[in-house]
Formats: structure tokens, C-alpha cells, sequence
């Protein structure tokens, strides 16, 4: 076989690579820059760790950009890389599931395009091409997608039509960041960054400002204080979102959901349907009064797991399972119907947990109270008894929360659970892709005969795909046996194990 | 749930000197850590109440007897069952758990021994899901021939089935409308 014609990266790939480096390698640039401050101006070793800085980030771009090539030869595609150890990977195009695009902010201003090529079956043979030019990413979709979803049978009927199913308006984008709980989190940030300020009330002096801080009414200023800082979060979270989920659409195209969103970093993305484990409706507590949800997916080998470094997957992770930044929670319904399979509506049979969660709350938060008034008794005296009543129904308030708002419906093979006394949420798992089934039991449940469920997928999380607490311990076990045998029967469904 | 009955086997009695090996083990390793953190630098604070060595020979010595204590309660609270269709293990003294996995979601099973299981003669045997990086169940403490046999067990029910074929032989039973609890 003749050798392959590799393609080159965007030249761009210099500069991206180098800014990436430069990212991982910000400590050790902080280190210098402190050093310097320091030391009173630059010395050797300074002046070696810059040189050093420069030197591991721009040498390894340069050398990736020179070494780095793809090309599509026969049926495969063939990605070459490595400086010193030389790696060729060949993956047969008709294993490649669908390609990912993102642009970033410097690749939208060196005009290059990050691409992802997600295999089936395992995360990890995955291919990743930091950048190449528009153009090219037309001739691989061409070359990739095309070839292996149109054979020749297929290409004489027309492809069915892509359905919309899915646009943000900007109404929508607008809601979702005002509803949303960040507002909070960016408001103790900012506070925090302002009392890590030295000396910020010299710096007040003695203006108006001052005066007013230490005057008879000094309430109002800490009062107007927070409502500025709640506000500024609150913008910035609905900025963030709108720039976040900018032009947010879901297209439902040959059992692939395509999403394409993002002011500033653009992605284009693919999930087959197939590979969808469960689906999540959240709702904050402001969406539950305005009849709003979020609705989000867990995917199985997922390229999230395959970002370079932490921040980016974790960003990633988020962004990239959310299949609806905001909707009409009686819209909810007719997405869910198109997104996940063996849906069957779930309107009825619904049941509870049990009441006794009511006990067990109050007793966990007795025994917590006990610790607590023991260790208060020093300073507070007597007094720290106060706190036994105050936990106890405080647990007992919990507990009658929960067992009015946490319920679980099993239908033909779907599992829906419904759960959250502040926000709330909901998950849809088909039964079918359920992989293992555990039954908890702390010493208090025990105690009050009570269990948790809980189920895994296929979807990568550190956690319990669906967790349903306080079953009574009978039940509990019953479910859990029903749900692994219906499991089991239906795990032929799954050639490739999800 | 009654664990005594239908099927539910007990580990290796030798599982019992593992856990005791284990406990020991940490026990030593917290005392050569901890031991001299505390004579040398607790105990250079001139104003540090507790005699010296107290916390960091005494702290190492209560895990570990505890641990010791534990590796009993811990053998009469575990149990597995290998039905035809599930593989399941329950454990936990205070923390009870319970986890099943269908014996057709099985990828792939790691029969394992480390120094200490090899000379008591034991082997843990761990069985893998879709899409989970770690284990779904690890039992410990199963003599070698019932690991091996366990083994070709799980893995043999998985490969006489073909992928993507509803089999012949499964009914798929529509679950009751009734809900339970």
C-alpha cells in the first residue's frame, strides 16, 4: 500500500498549543515574576526560568506543528504524530461516530477549528486535532461522515429530514441566567475577593462613603452593599449564560441530537441517541415558581472525559450534557419523548418513600444536636440546650419535605425518580441500561427499617446515576431485584456493553 | 433481608487472617508515620500538654485494633450469591450495602492475589460493567478454586449470548403494573 498524504495542522497550532502551555506552566511563571519582585530586578536564575518558560512552551507547538499530520487513506484515517516517539494511529472510518467542533477565542481570531473525532465503543480511542483551517474541516466531515452513513443502498432515498427540537430564544437565555443559583456563588466570591484587599477601609478615607459606614445607620450600608454585589452577580450570570448558550440549538438528525451554541467559544457537537443513559430535569427553586426547567443528559463514553486539562473537562462536562439550557417545564415533556429511548409516559404510578423518613430525620439531626450542645456547653451553658428543639424539628422539617416531595415511578423499562425540597429534580434511566444495582442501608435507616436505591449506567460520574433514599428495606430489595433481572434480559439491546 | 438463605455463601474463613494482616500492617505503617511526628515535632512545643509519643503510639495502636476487632464482624455481615442470572455481594457492618450486577452486562471479570491472600490461600475476584473505570463489585477472600470456577461461570454465560440478538430462550416478562411499597 502507498504511502498516505498527510494534511498539516492550522499553522495557528503554534500559537494555541503555546497558549495551552502557557496555562499548565503558570505557576512556575507566577514563581519567576514573584521571584523577580523579590530579588529587586532579574538575576540568572530568574532569567534561566523565563528562558526555560519560553523554551517548554513554543518548542514542544513548534515541534507538534512539524511532526503532526492526518490523512484519510483508504478506509481509514490515519493520524501521525510524536517528536521523539513516532505514533501512527489508523481508525477505520466506519467506526467513527461523529466529529465535535469547537472554536475558541483564539481560534476564532487565528480563523481555526478544534476537532474531535469520537470513535464508537471506548472513550479512549479518540482522536484530537487542536487546529485546522474551515475548509479542511469540510473535506474530513465529507470524508468521515458521509462515506459511513450513506452506503449505496441507503444513498437513492433521501435522508430523513433534520428536526429542530429544540431553540433558545433569547427570552429563554435570559431567564436561565437570572433563575439560576450562581448568583449566589459569584456574590461570596466577590466578597471574599474584596476582604482579601488589604486595607481597603484606608483607602475609603475619610469620604462619604466612610462616614456612612461608621455612622448611626451603618445598617444601610451593608445593606445596599449586598444588594449591589447580589446584583453585579446576577448580571454576570446572565451574561455569562447568554454568552455561554448563544444561538443554543438541538437538532434531531438520524438518531443523533446536534447541538450547536456559544458566543465566544463556539461548539458543534453530536450525541447519538443510543448512547444517551439518563435524562435530568433540574429546576432551581425561582424555576419551580416560573414553571421552568433545565434539562441535561448522561452520555456514555463521552469525549468530556478526553479534555486536556481539568478546567477545560469540567467545563466541558457541564456544558456538554446540557441538551436544553432552559424550557417551558410543560414543554419538558414532548423533548423528553424524543431523546430518550423506551420512554413510555409516567404520569401515573407514582410512588412515595416511606413516612418514616420523617424519624430518621429527626433522629440524625437529635444525635447531631447532642453533639453540638455538648460542645457549645462551655461557652453558652444551659443555653446549648436550646439547640436539641431546634435541630430535632428542624430534622423533623426535613424529613416531612422529603417525604412529600421525593417519589419513584417504574414503568415499562423506565426508571423516574423525582427528588429535591429546595430545587428540584427529576431523572429518566431506561431500565435497559442499567449495569449494577445496590441497595444501602446506614445504621439509623436500619434502625427504622429503611434503604436506599441506587443504580449505575454507563455514564462516567463519580456518583450513583439515580439514588432513591428511604424506600422501606423490603421494597427496596424487591425493586433492586426486579430492576437487575429486567436489566440483565435486556442487556442484548447493548452490543457494545452501553 | 435474610442473608442465611437462598444462596447466599459465606467468604473464606482465611479471609479473617487477611483482614487481621491488613490491620497489623496499617498499624505499623501508621506508627513509623506518626511516631516520630510526634516525638520530634509535637514534642519540641514547649507548652504541648501529652506526654511524648502518647498520640501517635496510641492512635496508630486503637485503629489498628479496631480494624482487628472489625475483620470479625466484617466476615459474619459478608455474603455473595451466583444465580443465573445476577452476581451479587452484600456487606458492611454498619453501613450496609448490597450491589448486583447482571450477569449480561458483565465485561470483564480479574481474578487477583496479593503476597498475604497468596499464602492464605485466597483470591478476590472482580467483576467489570460498561462504561465504569472501577470495579462494580470485588469480593474478597475466595479460595482459588472457587474464584476460578466463579470465573469461567460469569464469563461463559456473557459468551454464549450473541450480541444484539434478543435470545431465544428470554421472555421478556412485562414488569407488574401494581407498584410495590
Amino acid at each position: 500500500m502507498s504511502e498516505p498524504t498527510f494534511h498539516r495542522l492550522h499553522p495557528a497550532t503554534i500559537a494555541i498549543q503555546a497558549v495551552q502551555a502557557i496555562k499548565s506552566l503558570l505557576p512556575i511563571l507566577f514563581i519567576s515574576i514573584l521571584s523577580m519582585f523579590r530579588g529587586g530586578g532579574t538575576n540568572s536564575i530568574t532569567e534561566m526560568m523565563f528562558s526555560l518558560f519560553g523554551l517548554l512552551t513554543i518548542g514542544p507547538a513548534i515541534a507538534q506543528y512539524y511532526t503532526f499530520g492526518y490523512a484519510i487513506h483508504g478506509d481509514n484515517l490515519v493520524i501521525r504524530e510524536g517528536i521523539f516517539t513516532k505514533k501512527k494511529r489508523t481508525i477505520p472510518i466506519n467506526r467513527i461516530q461523529n466529529i465535535n467542533i469547537q472554536r475558541g477565542v483564539l481560534h476564532r481570531i487565528l480563523g481555526a477549528v478544534r476537532v474531535q473525532i469520537e470513535t464508537a465503543g471506548s472513550a479512549q480511542a479518540e482522536a484530537a486535532l487542536p487546529a485546522v483551517t474551515e475548509a479542511q474541516v469540510d473535506w474530513l466531515k465529507k470524508g468521515l461522515l458521509s462515506s459511513n452513513r450513506q452506503g449505496d443502498a441507503i444513498e437513492a432515498e433521501p435522508a430523513s429530514e433534520a428536526r429542530v427540537l429544540y431553540q433558545a430564544s433569547t427570552k429563554e437565555l435570559f431567564l436561565a441566567g437570572a433563575t439560576q443559583n450562581r448568583a449566589l456563588a459569584i456574590v461570596s466570591a466577590i466578597f471574599g475577593f474584596i476582604y482579601l484587599i488589604p486595607n481597603w477601609e484606608k483607602m475609603l478615607g475619610d469620604s462619604a462613603i466612610a462616614q456612612w459606614r461608621a455612622g448611626p445607620s451603618a445598617w444601610t450600608f451593608w445593606a445596599v452593599m449586598l444588594l449591589l454585589l447580589f446584583t453585579i452577580g446576577w448580571i454576570f450570570s446572565v451574561v455569562s449564560t447568554f454568552l455561554q448558550y448563544w444561538n443554543f440549538e438541538l437538532t434531531l438528525d438520524d438518531g443523533r441530537l446536534k447541538r450547536s451554541f456559544g458566543a465566544i467559544n463556539q461548539t458543534e457537537n453530536v450525541l447519538p441517541i443510543k448512547r444517551i443513559q439518563v435524562v435530568r430535569i433540574s429546576q432551581t427553586l425561582l424555576q419551580r415558581w416560573m414553571k421552568l426547567c433545565q434539562m441535561r443528559v448522561d452520555t456514555a463514553g463521552s469525549f468530556a472525559g478526553q479534555q486536556q486539562d481539568q478546567q477545560q473537562q469540567a467545563a466541558a462536562v457541564q456544558a456538554n450534557s446540557v441538551i436544553s439550557p432552559l424550557m417551558e417545564l410543560s414543554e419538558s415533556r414532548r423533548l423528553l419523548e424524543n431523546v430518550l429511548i423506551d420512554y413510555t409516559p409516567f404520569d401515573d404510578g407514582w410512588s412515595g418513600i416511606s413516612p418514616k423518613t420523617i424519624r430518621r430525620h429527626s433522629r440524625t439531626m437529635l444525635i447531631f444536636a447532642l453533639f453540638v450542645t455538648a460542645a457549645s456547653f462551655y461557652w453558652l451553658e444551659w443555653w446549648s440546650l436550646a439547640s436539641l428543639p431546634l435541630f430535632a424539628g428542624l430534622g423533623f422539617l426535613i424529613g416531612w419535605l422529603k417525604h412529600k416531595s421525593y417519589r419513584w415511578n417504574l414503568q415499562d423499562g423506565l426508571f423516574v425518580a423525582e427528588w429535591g425540597i429546595v430545587s428540584r429534580s427529576l431523572s429518566a434511566a431506561p431500565v435497559s441500561k442499567i449495569q449494577s444495582v445496590s441497595v444501602y442501608q446506614s445504621p439509623i435507616q436500619r434502625r427504622f427499617g429503611l434503604s436506599t436505591l441506587a443504580f449505575r449506567t454507563a455514564a462516567m460520574s463519580g456518583s450513583a446515576a439515580v439514588e432513591m433514599p428511604d424506600l422501606p428495606e423490603e421494597a427496596a430489595h424487591e425493586i433492586a431485584e426486579r430492576l437487575q433481572k429486567q436489566s440483565g434480559e435486556l442487556s442484548w439491546l447493548n452490543p457494545d456493553g452501553f | 433481608m435474610a442473608l442465611e438463605s437462598e444462596g447466599w455463601e459465606q467468604l473464606d474463613q482465611n479471609v479473617r487472617s487477611l483482614w487481621l494482616a491488613q490491620a497489623g500492617i496499617t498499624t505499623l505503617v501508621l506508627l513509623v508515620i506518626l511516631l516520630p511526628i510526634d516525638i520530634f515535632a509535637l514534642g519540641s512545643i514547649d507548652e504541648y500538654p501529652l506526654p511524648k509519643g502518647l498520640v501517635g503510639g496510641v492512635l496508630p495502636l486503637l485503629i489498628g485494633g479496631f480494624s482487628a476487632v472489625m475483620a470479625n464482624r466484617q466476615f459474619e455481615c459478608a455474603r455473595y450469591r451466583l444465580t443465573d442470572e445476577d452476581l451479587a455481594y452484600a456487606y458492611g457492618v454498619f453501613w450496609k450495602s448490597r450491589r448486583f450486577v447482571p450477569r449480561g452486562r458483565i465485561q470483564h471479570v480479574d481474578v487477583k492475589a496479593g503476597p498475604i491472600a497468596r499464602a492464605l490461600g485466597l483470591v478476590e475476584l472482580s467483576v467489570y460493567v460498561g462504561g465504569q473505570p472501577t470495579a462494580a463489585i470485588t469480593i474478597p477472600g475466595l479460595s482459588p478454586e472457587i474464584g476460578e470456577s466463579m470465573r469461567q461461570l460469569l464469563l461463559r454465560r456473557h459468551g454464549d449470548r450473541e450480541l444484539g440478538v434478543a435470545p431465544a430462550d428470554v421472555e421478556i416478562s412485562p414488569p407488574p403494573t401494581q407498584p410495590l411499597a
